[in-house]
């Protein structure tokens, strides 16, 4: 899924490029990890939709050439040549938009001019050219009036109050739907062998570079595997030191990255790891505690 | 009518071309180097002098300036004679530029992997070389405004607008931009701080693609595109439409390298809409040149010339409008920091300049030596393999900073970020760093073969130095009426002065407001100025091209102060900052909150070997930082200069700084004894540590607290 994720996020994004110039990011309004969310849905249609228009503009294409060629076939030699002597539909277009001379008429717009044998034409500005010069300079006094003159579209700093505002009303709106029956107080260890593993691979993800993969500790973070603890050894503390961190001493608080339940998860497989005594561990650090005593 | 008989300088042209060749597989060679070292951090080879961060600025200063740069001289030279019908102004001041450009390219060669930088993108040669540059570029500038004057046509045609622009602007640039005081003889700070030298350098940096990249190559490919073509310039109008509008703009656009950055709203407001308008102007350069070869479509099919030229005007055209697109904020929101932008520059870089450069070559080159081109099939094979190799290059980091962008602000149901540890976005995108190299390297095999097929040539060929040619002089006599602009193109001081004003404005609208008007910056009281060992450090991080990799810049968005920690970076923060080091790629994660995440010994063991902390890190080790010791008796000198340019140390406290260096210096090596790491209080390591454990705390600090 995650994989499907990263294939279709650049194509709405792409999308949100060429419809949204002006609005807020696009992520600020998305932010849910379930993937198909109506956008995902609207957006991977619209693609759709793209994709199957620019077949058909090809096939059409095709069969226009094929038909020409069939046509070409009953034609007599003179038919033909008047056929050919005529300019295509495209490039009669070509020439109306770019205000064209053929180039066999060019003879009149060359210039007096002629630097060491190149010569200019005086060819007039393509229409369709002047026209987007003139759009980006409405675009730009729409913009800076917009922005800076009536301030009815936000600036950044606006911009991101509004973000963080829409998160936490998010957050609150998870809170009162999920709630967990334990905090850092009253958290006891887990047994399941599903929530052991997935605690298992937290811990080799985050908590290795500081800990060593087997809980051994290293010249950062202390013996997970022994009697001694810095922040206390029970459940309720193992639990405490990964939520609120040790900042000071280069412990995050991962409750900013983690649900309550990932945290016991991981603290409860911290727990498994004490006594197994790998090899090269670090010396003990801090207070004796026993398990008994706390639980 | 008196014919004057005269002869143009084709020695100098030659060896600006030699020049190009080989700088050209110099830097194209450390390109290939670096783009592998992202993903085999032994290629670093251990040693400090060919670490990422160090040999990146000698990528870019090679082939900008070196490559592109020798390419631009050795095309002026030779379009500039033929166009003006007279010789160079003077033969001295050509060898002057071309040995003093080369002085500076060798100069660049050796202080850049020694770390001697200012960190300032595309301006990182130290002071010395400053006013050497300045130096030959008013050489450069004597020559071609006196061969101006010299001429024997009576008007400047569009190439040489092109070229006067250029030197004009960036003359302007560099100035501006390299004031710095300097603290030894291969160290300076720069004379602004953080938003303001932020705002100067991206001015700078914005406009050297403008006018060291793209103006004069638009001139270049005026004067080679017809020639090669044999075709009438498609329109005069156009042409001048398209000039002045270039210039006007351009220089207005600097501030999109720092959307959603502390930089005042107004300013980068400013900075994408001049960059939307860039579009139109950007593209008459392109039309002009495509519609020229109207009528001789037949000849492209055909002549390699013309196959290098179709191209890189058509990259030219495809990098001017993305670039724009670029910068509108939302667009920017994701593409910045990522690798889009290392794709967007190379569109323009091995496209536009690239291809123009070897246009240019396969038709200068049998002119030159009176012969025809050894093997049209080598040229031919050349193309393709710099065709394919863009686009192997380009197609994969568009992919790479879309991904890892997207990583990077992926939130899951729960609100927590998707991908906490920044390390998975990398991995996530290691193949499409392989990809790129492989690009690079077809690219590189090109130019190889280009340099076998250009010996070849010059080989069956007999070179003349100074080519015979005649003119009618230009005669004394008063010409009055005509085209309004035609008029001018018969002044060309008046239209060099016309060319300044319009530079100057757009950078002086952006740039004396954001000096002199205090609510730009806000202060914020409980900022202070860095302590002596912090500075070593900050000065080892310089060196080091840390900035390469790891910005310091926290956006306002809620994926990267939940990312980062804390409060996104405001203005106040950077007042200290000369220079900013606000960095314009992430390769690695922001460090601007660094400061007390991790602890001492968490630094100490991820500068040792960062795939200790951080498993399947791209970052090389620093294992010279635990061996060299930092010179104290530097401290003085560097509090001394950062006072003069507003850092209010008091006075005097250069003579006590280092007492306060040995004392913090103590304090991390006692933290450091803890974790049982034991090291000396001078080793570099320690500095660093100070410096990346201060990095974005001052605003935590309580403002209450210093009452």
């Amino acid at each position: 899924m995650k994989a499907l994720n990263q294939v279709f996020k650049p194509a709405r994004i792409g999308l949100f490029a060429l419809f949204g110039l002006l609005s807020t990011p696009a992520w600020a309004q998305t932010g849910t990890g379930t993937f198909w969310t109506e956008e995902v849905i609207f957006y991977t249609m619209v693609g759709l939709i793209f994709v199957i228009a620019l077949l058909v503009l090809l096939v059409t294409i095709y069969v226009l050439q094929l038909l020409k060629a069939f046509v070409r076939k009953d034609l007599t030699e003179e038919q033909l040549a008047s056929y050919d002597g005529q300019p295509s539909v495209w490039s009669k277009l070509w020439a109306k938009w770019n205000d064209i001379k053929p180039v066999e008429q060019e003879g009149e717009l060359l210039l007096d001019h002629d630097y060491d044998g190149i010569k200019e034409l005086d060819n007039h500005l393509p229409p369709w050219w002047k026209g987007l010069f003139y759009l980006t300079i409405v675009y730009a006094v729409i913009y800076l009036l917009v922005f800076h003159v009536f301030e009815s579209s936000p600036l950044q700093e606006e911009q991101y109050e509004i973000e963080m505002a829409r998160a936490t009303a998010a957050s609150q709106a998870r809170k009162a739907d999920v709630t967990y029956d334990f905090d850092e107080n009253s958290v006891t260890a887990t047994d399941d062998p599903a929530g052991l593993a997935e605690g298992k691979k937290t811990f080799e993800s985050l908590c290795a570079a500081c800990h060593r993969a087997d809980g051994g500790g290293n010249a950062i973070g202390p013996n997970l595997t022994d009697d001694y603890w810095l922040h206390g050894g029970a459940m309720t503390d193992i639990f405490s030191t990964i939520k609120f961190g040790v900042p000071d001493k280069g412990m995050i608080p991962w409750e900013q990255q983690m649900n309550p339940e990932k945290m016991r998860n991981v603290a409860s497989y911290i727990m498994t790891l004490r006594g197994t005594n790998p090899p090269g561990a670090k010396a003990p650090q801090g207070d004796l505690f026993k398990p008994d005593d706390g639980q | 009518m008196e014919i004057q008989q005269f002869k143009y300088d084709n020695k100098i042209v030659k060896y600006f071309i030699i020049a190009t060749v080989i700088f050209g597989l110099v830097g194209m060679l450390v390109g290939l180097l670096i783009a592998m070292q992202l993903y085999m951090p032994e290629l670093n080879l251990g040693l400090q002098y060919t670490s990422f961060g160090r040999l990146r600025p000698l990528h870019t200063n090679a082939v900008i300036f070196a490559f592109v740069g020798n390419a631009m001289f050795a095309g002026v030279y030779y379009s500039m004679q033929r166009l003006l019908k007279t010789r160079m102004f003077n033969d001295s001041l050509s060898w002057i530029h071309f040995w003093g450009w080369q002085l500076i390219i060798v100069a660049a060669v050796i202080t850049l992997p020694l770390g001697l930088t200012t960190s300032k993108e595309y301006a990182e040669l130290e002071w010395p070389i400053d006013i050497a540059i300045t130096l030959i570029w008013v050489v450069f500038g004597i020559n071609m405004i006196g061969t101006i004057l010299k001429r024997r046509e009576r008007h400047m045609y569009v190439a040489i607008w092109f070229y006067i622009a250029t030197f004009v602007t960036v003359a302007v640039l560099h100035v501006v931009n390299s004031f710095e005081i300097p603290v030894t003889m291969f160290k300076s700070y720069s004379w602004y701080a953080g938003v303001q030298d932020a705002l100067v350098q991206w001015w700078y940096g914005h406009n050297a693609v403008a006018f060291f990249l793209t103006t004069p190559f638009l001139g270049l490919m005026y004067y080679f595109l017809p020639k090669a073509a044999n075709r009438p310039v498609y329109s005069y109008k156009l042409s001048i439409i398209h000039f002045w509008s270039l210039i006007f703009i351009y220089i207005w656009a600097g501030p999109h390298h720092l959307l959603y950055t502390s930089l005042p709203n107004w300013a980068q407001s400013l900075g994408v809409v001049f960059s939307i308008m860039l579009i139109a102007p950007s593209w008459g350069g392109m039309l002009n040149g495509l519609m020229t070869l109207r009528g001789a479509w037949d000849r492209v099919r055909e002549d390699p010339v013309l196959k290098f030229m179709v191209v890189a005007v058509t990259a030219y055209g495809m990098a001017t409008l993305e670039g724009p697109l670029l910068s509108i904020k939302s667009v920017n929101a994701i593409a910045h920091f990522t690798d889009w932008i290392v794709a967007h520059v190379h569109v323009g870089a091995l496209g536009w300049n690239g291809f123009l450069i070897f246009g240019m070559l396969y038709w200068l080159i049998p002119r030159m030596w009176g012969t025809k081109l050894y093997s049209k099939k080598l040229a031919n094979t050349h193309f393709w393999l710099g065709t394919l190799g863009i686009v192997v290059y380009a197609l994969p980091l568009y992919v790479a900073g879309v991904t890892q962008s997207l990583m990077w602000k992926d939130f899951n149901a729960e609100g927590f970020l998707e991908y906490p540890n920044f390390l998975e976005t990398v991995t996530q995108i290691i193949p499409m760093y392989m990809m790129r190299s492989i690009g690079g390297l077809l690219y590189l095999i090109g130019a190889f073969i280009m340099t076998y097929n250009l010996i070849k040539t010059a080989k069956q060929g007999a070179f003349m130095a100074n080519e015979s040619a005649e003119a009618p002089a230009l005669e004394k006599k008063q010409i009055v009426g005509g085209h309004w602009h035609s008029k001018w193109e018969r002044k060309p001081v008046f239209f060099t002065v016309l060319v300044l004003i319009a530079i100057l404005i757009g950078g002086i609208v952006e740039m004396v407001p954001t000096f002199l008007i205090k609510s730009n910056v806000p202060t914020i009281a409980s900022v202070q100025p860095y302590t002596p060992l912090e500075l070593h450090g900050r000065d080892i991080y310089i060196r080091e091209g840390c900035v390469g990799c790891h910005s310091q810049m926290v956006r306002p968005f809620r994926s990267e102060t939940e990312r980062y920690g804390g409060e996104y970076s405001k203005a106040g923060e950077f007042v200290y900052d000369h220079p900013f080091l606000w960095g314009s790629k992430r390769t690695g994660p922001d460090l601007h909150r660094i400061g007390g995440k991790y602890s001492h010994a968490w630094h100490y063991q991820h500068m040792l070997d960062p795939t200790i902390t951080s498993p399947g890190s791209i970052m090389p080790p620093y294992p010279w930082l635990f061996l060299q010791s930092i010179d104290m008796n530097k401290t003085a000198g560097k509090i001394s200069a950062l006072r003069r340019v507003g850092v209010p140390y008091e006075q005097g406290y250069e003579n006590t700084a280092n007492d306060d260096l040995q004392k913090q210096a103590r304090e991390i090596t006692d933290g450091l004894s803890v974790d049982g790491i034991s090291t000396s209080p001078d080793a570099e390591i320690v500095a660093i540590i100070a410096y990346l454990q201060r990095l974005g705390t001052d605003i935590k600090v309580d403002p209450t607290a210093n009452k």
